[in-house]
């Protein structure tokens, strides 16, 4: 290859990388894993002094849902926890982060609320130990404890059907773990 | 006089509160206080762009460096820290990315760009030195 042409080369070899990360789709916020639950150290809303030792329940479809009372992506997503909230015979556990039970109950209060069992994270080692980044963010957890679904952000209309028809899947006894 | 006092006790209260915001309690041994701080130097912090952890002051900073004393505390070694968090957060939070397969042209880069350099100087100047 002639000197001359070297520039040219380069600059289509990275025209053609950086082409290629740009236009290719964006990464589903919804992410796959097969990962056991941690038992995570907890303060129960009704009593925020105490904390105990949090296990999903066994035998039982949970969905833990990260939020706070002082974040917006978490009102958005709202409607769509309360809609989970409507599918029989699964659990909504509810993990605060960065909150106080009074800001807590007057937000659960005016907007309704929609989970099984309300918690704090006060020191932000639950939240740490899940790999959050902020909220909210949300886990659903199959009946052998494994988290099977990592949804990063605000679960929006579109993508609720999917964690639904999961959590559906789930409950009526689909064990068989996704590939390791 | 009862009044008073109880008036002082409660701004103190309220101060102590405050202050629990800010003020981090360091580590009693202090080795494992240095292997703390050393890991905040070498931690991004998630929710702050460009800032290390020491360096940064959010809540979220605040309460992983507590995290990362608790784990340092309980006899965990370094190298164990950093492994849970780039299993949780992914390699991007180490600010010292390791050396894999997958890395490995981040870490020849500077290296390569050196010898592309000095190749190209190398034939400028020969054919400088040809030409006169």
């Amino acid at each position: 290859m002639k000197p001359r042409f070297a520039p040219i080369a380069t600059f289509i070899l990275l025209l053609a990388v950086l082409g290629n990360a740009l236009l290719s789709p964006p990464k589903s916020p919804l992410v796959e894993t097969s990962s056991m639950m941690p038992t995570l150290m907890l303060a129960p809303l009704t009593a925020p002094e105490t904390s105990v030792q949090w296990k999903a329940m066994p035998d039982t479809v949970t969905m833990v849902n990260f939020f706070a009372s002082w974040c917006m992506p978490c009102l958005a997503e709202h409607a769509q926890l309360k809609q989970i909230a409507a599918v029989e015979g699964i659990r909504l556990e509810g993990i605060a982060w960065n909150d106080s039970p009074k800001n807590l109950n007057a937000w659960l209060k005016k907007n309704g609320n929609p989970f099984t069992a309300v918690w704090l994270d006060t020191t932000g080692d639950a939240t740490i130990d899940m790999g959050v980044r902020g909220v909210p963010e949300s886990f659903v957890i199959d009946r052998e404890g494994r988290v099977r679904l990592h949804l990063k952000g605000a679960l929006m209309p579109g993508e609720s059907d999917k964690v639904i028809a999961l959590l559906t899947r789930l409950r009526d006894g689909e064990t068989d773990a996704p590939a390791r | 006089m009862h009044r008073r006092a109880s008036i002082i006790a409660a701004l103190l209260l309220a101060a102590s509160s405050a202050q629990a915001l800010v003020v981090e309690p360091a580590l009693p041994d202090r080795q494992q206080e240095q292997a703390a701080q050393q890991l905040f130097h070498d931690m991004k912090c998630v929710v702050c762009e460009g800032q290390s952890l020491a360096e940064s002051d959010a809540a979220f900073a605040q309460q992983m460096r507590g995290h990362i004393r608790r784990m340092i505390a309980k006899g965990n070694t370094p190298q164990q820290v950093r492994d849970y968090f780039a299993q949780r957060y992914g390699d991007q939070i180490l600010l010292t990315p390791p050396l894999a397969p997958r890395t490995a042209l981040l870490w020849a880069a500077p290296l390569l760009l050196v010898l592309g350099g000095g190749v190209m100087l190398w034939r400028t100047l020969r054919r400088g030195g040809a030409s006169s």
